[in-house]
């Protein structure tokens, strides 16, 4: 499989001294779910701005796709990935929905009919096709959420980051958030998202990445998440589901779970042989 | 600008869909002239112009008269205010102790001049508002050959504006859900120190929402030179048309006429 950003011996100071990133190296798949865990300040937000050439490296490389991340490079690459930020109320100015999420697609250059094109699919993606002339300022955050997301897939980048894309959401529309990841891992986008969420890296990503005090600390699938060392050295806590499972006596089966799915076919396991 | 203008934008009658680059200079040019008028009655036949058209393009009156309820605030103080400092006329006076104040004609003139002056360019870009969305507005300067850093600054301001406002919504309903009294007179020390530190928090909170909102903006490729593409290559039906050059001609000629009667004597 190809990369499509790859990042060696990164580092990165804010000008008031903040040392945020000491030397990240970190391949990312195409096509893959990736999920960079960390405790906050740990220089997740400061990495993925790289990504999108908003930070450019001090020292070290970033590449997407052919490109190495520079000022020359900057518009291209942000044409390749999106970002969705943090906090909806930052990326959405516009009076209207539709004419926020055209914002993208009209920086572009694209003709107005490819423009309305690309509006009105990414507004069904995220399925607010009936928000399109609403003021962004009156709708739930969920809702906000969603037309930021739409206003980047209307750009149609081959790779799209999201910080904390969970946080603040209710359980309705984390469930709606994962479903408009899966259907964009689906259609072949490559995601990462920053997160501290234990239990949705578990859940989501194919990729975990740990970070801790600007550096890798560990990558691989999510296995590492129940290796006591990592968690204990990243702040972070084991996943839900391994909890549990942790408190249980060994029964020679060496499958352990961590996400609820997993959990209720252990469960199922167990009950099976025990009848 | 605000939802309520961006609302009104969205309709279409012919003057909405009139050229951007027409209708900022046929108001542009209204300012102007109407500006320079000397008389009373011909600033009345100026602003009563602009709300004709207002009200045929469909907008509510009472709305912008709240909206505007500044510029009366200003008519008013100036009433109250000019009367007693230009001298002139007598039409009364008043002994206040061995104090005599005189209001004079001349003074109820001048305010009311001023007042209409006022009101007619801000109708005027009242008009504008309530015909163009504020991205055709901007798109407009630009094709006028404006710099892009002016046009840029007054984007930022416009929209800064805004973020500063949610700032200070945000911030008021935190400081009243821990009890702070809105009512209580801002003379005493600790509400002038309470809005001492308002005024800091909001300056930095919205220094750096401001660079988030940057940042988010970058991210979605804005950035002078490719945005402006948008205008670069102007399509035919983007060109002006003879109906908007009709109608822009119409627009500043009737203002000019006014400014002609005036000039010759006819009115004022
Ligand atoms: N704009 C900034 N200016 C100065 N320091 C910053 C800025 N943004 C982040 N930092 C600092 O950089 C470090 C990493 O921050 P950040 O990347 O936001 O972490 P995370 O997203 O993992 O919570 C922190 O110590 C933080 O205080
Ligand atoms: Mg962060």
């Amino acid at each position: 499989m190809v990369n499509c950003i790859e990042v060696r011996d990164l580092f990165f100071s804010y000008e008031e001294g903040t040392q945020a990133l000491k030397g990240i190296n970190l391949d990312i798949k195409k096509n893959s779910r990736v999920a960079i865990l960390g405790p906050n300040g740990a220089g997740k937000s400061t990495l993925l701005l790289h990504f999108n050439a908003l930070n450019l490296p001090q020292t070290g490389k970033v590449r997407v796709e052919d490109l190495e991340v520079s000022k020359k490079t900057e518009k291209i690459v942000r044409t390749k990935v999106g970002m969705v930020f943090q906090d909806p109320d930052d990326q959405i100015f516009s009076m209207t929905v539709r004419e926020d999420v055209s914002f993208g697609p009209l920086n572009m250059g694209l003709s107005s009919e490819e423009v309305v094109v690309r509006v009105e699919s990414a507004l069904r993606a995220v399925r607010i096709e009936d928000l399109a002339d609403k003021a962004p300022y009156h709708l739930s955050y969920g809702q906000k959420k969603r037309v930021a997301i739409a206003g980047v897939l209307a750009m149609r980048p081959d790779i799209i980051i999201f910080d904390e894309p969970f946080a603040y959401l209710d359980p309705r529309g984390k469930k709606g958030l994962l479903q408009i990841l899966g259907d964009l891992s689906e259609e072949g986008k490559t995601i990462v998202i920053a997160t501290h969420d234990v239990d949705l890296a578990a859940e989501w990503a194919d990729k975990i990445v740990v970070i801790q005090e600007g550096k890798v600390l560990a990558e691989g699938d999510k296995g590492i998440l129940i290796d006591p060392y990592i968690i204990e050295q990243a702040d972070l806590d084991f996943p839900t589901v391994a909890k549990i499972f942790k408190e249980l006596p060994e029964d020679g089966d060496f499958f352990f779970p961590m996400t609820i799915e997993e959990a209720v076919s252990k469960i199922k396991r167990i009950i099976r042989r025990n009848n | 600008m605000n939802i309520f203008f961006e609302q009104l934008s969205s309709k279409q009658t012919s003057i909405h869909k009139l050229d951007t680059r027409v209708k900022i200079i046929s108001v542009v040019g209204f300012i102007f002239i109407s500006s320079s008028l000397q008389s009373i009655l011909g600033l009345a036949v100026g602003t009563t112009f602009i709300m004709i058209i207002l009200k045929a393009v469909g907008t509510p009156f009472s709305p912008i008269v709240q909206r505007l309820a500044w510029v009366f605030l200003f008519g008013g103080a100036l009433i109250l205010v000019f009367p007693f400092i230009t001298p002139g006329r007598e039409i009364s006076s008043w002994e206040v102790g061995n104090l005599s104040i005189t209001a004079t004609q001349e003074g109820i003139d001048k305010a009311i001049l001023l007042f209409l002056r006022l009101l007619s360019a801000v109708l005027a870009v009242t008009l504008l508002n309530a015909t163009t969305s504020f991205r055709e507005i901007i798109n407009g300067f630009r094709k006028l050959h404006m710099p892009a850093i002016l046009v840029g600054i007054i984007e930022f301001t416009v929209r800064y504006f805004f973020v500063l406002g949610e700032e200070l919504t945000r911030m008021k309903l935190a400081r009243r859900a821990r009890a702070y009294d809105l009512n209580q007179s801002i003379f005493n020390r600790k509400a002038l120190k309470t809005i001492a530190q308002v005024i800091a928090v909001l300056f930095i909170r919205s220094m750096g929402r401001a660079e988030r909102v940057y940042f988010a903006m970058l991210a979605r490729g804005y950035g002078g030179e490719s945005y402006g593409k948008e205008h670069q290559a102007i399509k035919r039906r983007e060109r002006v048309q003879i109906a908007d050059i009709l109608w822009g001609i119409g627009f500043v000629c009737f203002t000019l006429s006014i400014k002609l009667l005036e000039a010759g004597g006819f009115i004022g």
